[in-house]
């Protein structure tokens, strides 16, 4: 196990401010009755709770294993567990909520893949952690915070109870 | 006095991933547990606006057949477009391939158009094992039957319909009734259900269908068919092929009928929920009766839609097991040590 | 002709009773003197064998031959001085002007001796009686079908009743081509498993009890070839001490290897007569030991190509030449065979078969093998003389390693 550094945010704090975000996020946007997807497994800890949270009906999972784009270097995850998503998807405005942001990928992943569902009204993303070295044209619209790693530096999202961050 | 290195192993990475998938015989609960959850991801997926995902992308899948079957090609061919893959059909009938130099000469054709995955079905027993020896390094074969020896993707589709209407495997007895002798799919059957925690498998049939040596396989072999389905969880019926009563194994469909053909009066005899199985295709009247077959116990139907999940679990972790086969092995030759930042969870 | 005399070698001989450190003057291709170590007088060049064993020559009862220039070289490294050669040959011999051509090839090839075995029926179709005596004029020094049926029993035993008229040697093959109909390997536990068909052993020892139930009547002299059943061995032993004329001998192959050799779909051991059980096995081992069974190779050389196929598509058959004696050699390291009853298997039994002259008896021309009996070998693809590479022994670790062999009086090999 590594140990948490001090100077990496409170992940519990994060999320609470994050949280009153989205609400304001929503009501900005006036979004009525969002599905709120999660990307599994850090991402879906959090829709969770968001989705109880905002008292919404519905919760979705996805787990975008099947959408990878480095299948040639890593093949298949050996935790495919497959998503669960509401019957239908057309004509929802999707919150889509993952746990760290970086190159982008993932979220390029979760939206073909919801795609391959149905046609939604809009996609908007949430993260709790944005650490930049994008590679695609891809922005966050609910952030709970930007920080900085050094090259070689990963970070984990522990969970779902409590949420803890740890450096690697 | 020779040992070879263990067959059952030829189909698996060092680190114990599958790349090939020859048969169920020696791989351990685990992985055949993931099979079966991978394939019911796969069933959610098939339920979708769009049914494929893009997992095997720019991948050459190849369904060899050696022997014609155009029902199993043709769930393997679904399952590989179903995972986005490219997929070219060849249908070449035994009687176009002499011997050994014919199949090796096919092979490496196919294998200069950069086929990055073969659907193998032989009449040979130990062929998908054969060419999974002779394949250049990378390539998965798959195998969709090979003579009496193994037909594990039916196996496993078997497995998780078993799962999907039962709960699970474990502590089930299940019975598999009629021509044991020339079924590779009661074999892979057989060693599926015992790594997966059956608590009996029992061989219903006459002696000329039942080899005594199925006992060494760990199933029980009964002769009599109302003793043998007794408080029986599954029944497993299997194809009784015409020329076995050419073959002086059988007097008659007749009496084969009635001896072991499944009725409603025999099907009373196994547990009041047991489900009723079949492979396909059924040959109703012989083995059994069309009451049975479409009764509320039957599940034959659900088996043909499980197939395809089930290929494409397979086929999508053979081919993982390959690509990171080779990354081990490239990575190993190059030893260079990049810096690339990684975020674990399941997402980068 | 060749003159050597042999220094300090254990020489073993069992038809002479010959266990002893001795020296051995060979002079023109004759066996001069056989004396204790040190105590020949001659001046001879030497040829030092001391911690060597010299043993009579190897005579092989069966073999398949089709390139006769390899397959006699690779004989003579192997110890082996006789090689009979199946009709199934590249030319069948099946007629006086195709044994005289192999006879000829031999004498070219001039290494170790090629010995042709006529055909019993014509084209070993089994129907119709070859010219059996113009055969046995021409030099065939007995008579097979090769492994192929002689279905009808009144043709067997025709060929039994015309062989006996002309005290001829027949050799049989005990297959009931019914009871095996489409086998591929030992019927058993393994081949259930692997989905290959399986031979039973009934189909073995119901045609012997056939064949020797002719054989009393007709009081042929008849050898069985390559027996692979404990079964058949009581059956032999049983015949023998009823006074029949029959002996037997059982493949190498079947002495060291098992059905259960066959997993893993290895087309190496795909063979005929089928590896059997272990039980069989030790059985086959226990009748070499007590005299009953000889020991031939049944060689086969197959390309490449006719070995890479599945199980039950590729040629049967094993490439044994090079190997048969440091096989044997490995199984008397283990305790399963004695040295003597290798001996007496492989060179003094088929030389009293065939009715050649047996052992290293004086004023006879030498057929000897000077071999390192505890010698590590190992075998490659490379190091095998003959032009098949179907052995079942490549790469592992075996024993005996043959320095000098005589074959007829002429040096045909040394290290």
């Amino acid at each position: 196990m590594n140990t948490s550094v001090s100077d990496l945010p409170d992940p519990e704090a994060l999320y609470q401010q994050l949280a009153l975000d989205v609400k304001q996020f929503i009501a900005s946007k006036n979004l009525q009755q969002p599905l709120i997807i999660g990307i599994r497994t850090g991402g879906a800890w959090l829709a969770q709770r968001l989705q109880k949270e905002l008292a919404l009906p519905e919760l979705g999972i996805l787990d975008i294993s099947f959408y990878r784009d480095d299948f040639d270097e890593r093949g298949l995850s050996a935790h495919a567990k497959g998503s669960d998503l509401p019957d239908s998807i057309e004509d929802r405005d999707i919150i889509l909520v993952d746990d760290v942001l970086m190159s982008g990928r993932t979220i390029r992943a979760a939206m073909n893949e919801i795609f391959d569902y149905g046609r939604p009204t809009s996609i908007q993303l949430v993260c709790l952690l944005d650490i930049g070295q994008r590679q695609l044209p891809i922005q966050a619209d609910v952030v709970g915070a930007k920080i900085e790693l050094i090259a070689g530096q990963k970070i984990k999202l522990s969970g779902p109870d409590p949420l803890a961050l740890t450096l690697g | 006095m020779t040992r070879h290195s263990d067959p059952t192993q030829v189909q698996l990475t060092a680190d114990g991933r599958l790349k090939h998938f020859l048969t169920t015989e020696g791989l351990s609960k685990e992985l055949l547990t993931e099979i079966l959850d991978l394939a019911d991801s796969f069933i959610s997926t098939q339920e979708r606006a769009v049914k494929k995902v893009p997992l095997l992308r720019g991948k050459t899948v190849v369904n060899l057949f050696f022997e014609n079957s155009t029902r199993t090609r043709s769930t393997f061919e679904l399952a590989a477009k179903r995972l986005s893959a490219d997929i070219l059909n060849l249908d070449i009938a035994r009687s176009a391939t002499s011997k050994g130099e014919t199949l090796m000469d096919t092979l490496w054709n196919l294998e200069a158009m950069y086929s990055d995955m073969f659907v193998v079905r032989h009449a040979d027993s130990g062929a998908a094992h054969f060419i999974a020896e002779q394949v250049t390094p990378g390539v998965a074969i798959i195998n969709a039957g090979d003579g009496r020896h193994a037909h594990p993707t039916q196996a496993m589709l078997d497995m998780l319909t078993i799962r999907r209407h039962k709960g699970k495997i474990e502590g089930q007895t299940i019975a598999i009734v009629g021509d044991i002798l020339h079924s590779r799919v009661a074999r892979s059957q057989i060693h599926a259900l015992k790594t997966l925690g059956a608590k009996e498998v029992r061989v219903i049939g006459p002696a000329t269908l039942v080899p005594k040596e199925m006992k060494d396989l760990g199933a029980s072999i009964y002769c009599n068919m109302e003793k043998g389905l007794t408080d029986v969880d599954v029944v497993i019926m299997l194809r009784l092929q015409k020329e076995r009563m050419s073959d002086a194994l059988l007097p008659s469909e007749g009496e084969y009928f009635k001896l072991y053909g499944l009725t409603e009066a025999k099907l009373a005899l196994a547990k009041a929920d047991a489900i009723v199985m079949h492979p396909g295709p059924i040959n109703r009247g012989v083995e059994i009766d069309s009451a049975v077959a479409d009764g509320k116990q039957s599940v034959i139907l659900n088996q043909v839609s499980y197939g395809i999940a089930v290929r494409m679990a397979v086929m999508a972790m053979a081919m993982s097991g390959q690509v990171a086969e080779q990354q081990a092995l490239s990575n190993k030759n190059s030893e260079h040590d990049d810096t690339k930042t990684t975020i674990s969870g399941a997402t980068v | 002709m060749s003159t050597l005399t042999l220094t300090h070698a254990q020489v073993l001989d069992p038809s002479l009773g010959l266990n002893q450190l001795s020296d051995i003057v060979i002079e023109y291709g004759f066996i001069i003197d056989i004396t204790a170590a040190g105590k020949s007088i001659s001046t001879n060049p030497e040829f030092n064998a001391e911690k060597a064993l010299v043993i009579p020559g190897l005579i092989d009862l069966s073999a398949h031959i089709h390139n006769i220039a390899s397959e006699t070289v690779a004989a003579a490294k192997g110890g082996i001085t006789h090689l009979c050669a199946q009709p199934n040959s590249r030319q069948l011999i099946d007629t006086p002007a195709n044994v005289s051509l192999l006879q000829q090839a031999s004498a070219k090839a001039n290494s170790s001796r090629l010995l042709p075995i006529g055909a019993l029926t014509q084209k070993l179709a089994g129907d119709q009686l070859a010219n059996m005596h113009s055969l046995k004029q021409a030099g065939c020094i007995a008579l097979s079908n090769a492994r192929e049926p002689i279905k009808n029993a009144l043709v067997l035993r025709r060929i039994m009743e015309y062989a006996t008229t002309h005290d001829m040697l027949i050799m049989l093959t005990a297959e009931d081509c019914d009871l095996s109909a489409n086998g591929i390997m030992h019927e058993g536990p393994t081949a259930n498993r692997l989905g290959l068909t399986g031979i039973a052993e009934v189909a073995e020892t119901a045609a012997l009890a056939q064949q020797l139930l002719l054989v009393e009547l007709t009081g042929c002299r008849s050898h069985f070839s390559q027996l692979s059943c404990g079964r058949s061995v009581s059956m032999i032993r049983a015949a023998q001490a009823q006074g029949l004329p029959v002996s037997a001998d059982v493949a190498i192959a079947n002495l060291m290897f098992t059905d259960e050799d066959v997993d893993g779909f290895d087309s190496t051991f795909n063979v005929q007569p089928p590896l059997r059980s272990e039980k069989d096995r030790q059985a086959l081992l226990a009748g070499v030991n007590d005299g009953v069974l000889a020991i031939c190779s049944n060689h086969q050389a197959q390309d490449i190509a006719a070995k890479k196929a599945p199980f039950a598509a590729a040629e049967p058959g094993m490439s044994l030449l090079d190997t048969w004696l440091s096989m044997m050699l490995t199984l008397v390291n283990k305790g399963e065979l004695d040295l003597s009853a290798v001996v007496n298997a492989s060179s003094i039994l088929p030389a009293k078969i065939l009715g050649l002259k047996a052992g290293l008896q004086r004023e006879q021309l030498a057929n000897l093998v000077v071999v390192k009996q505890d010698a590590d070998i190992c075998y490659s693809i490379d190091s095998l003389l003959s032009s098949g590479k179907n052995s079942p022994v490549l790469g592992e670790p075996l024993k005996g390693e043959v320095k000098l062999t005589f074959s007829a009086g002429r040096e045909v090999y040394r290290a």
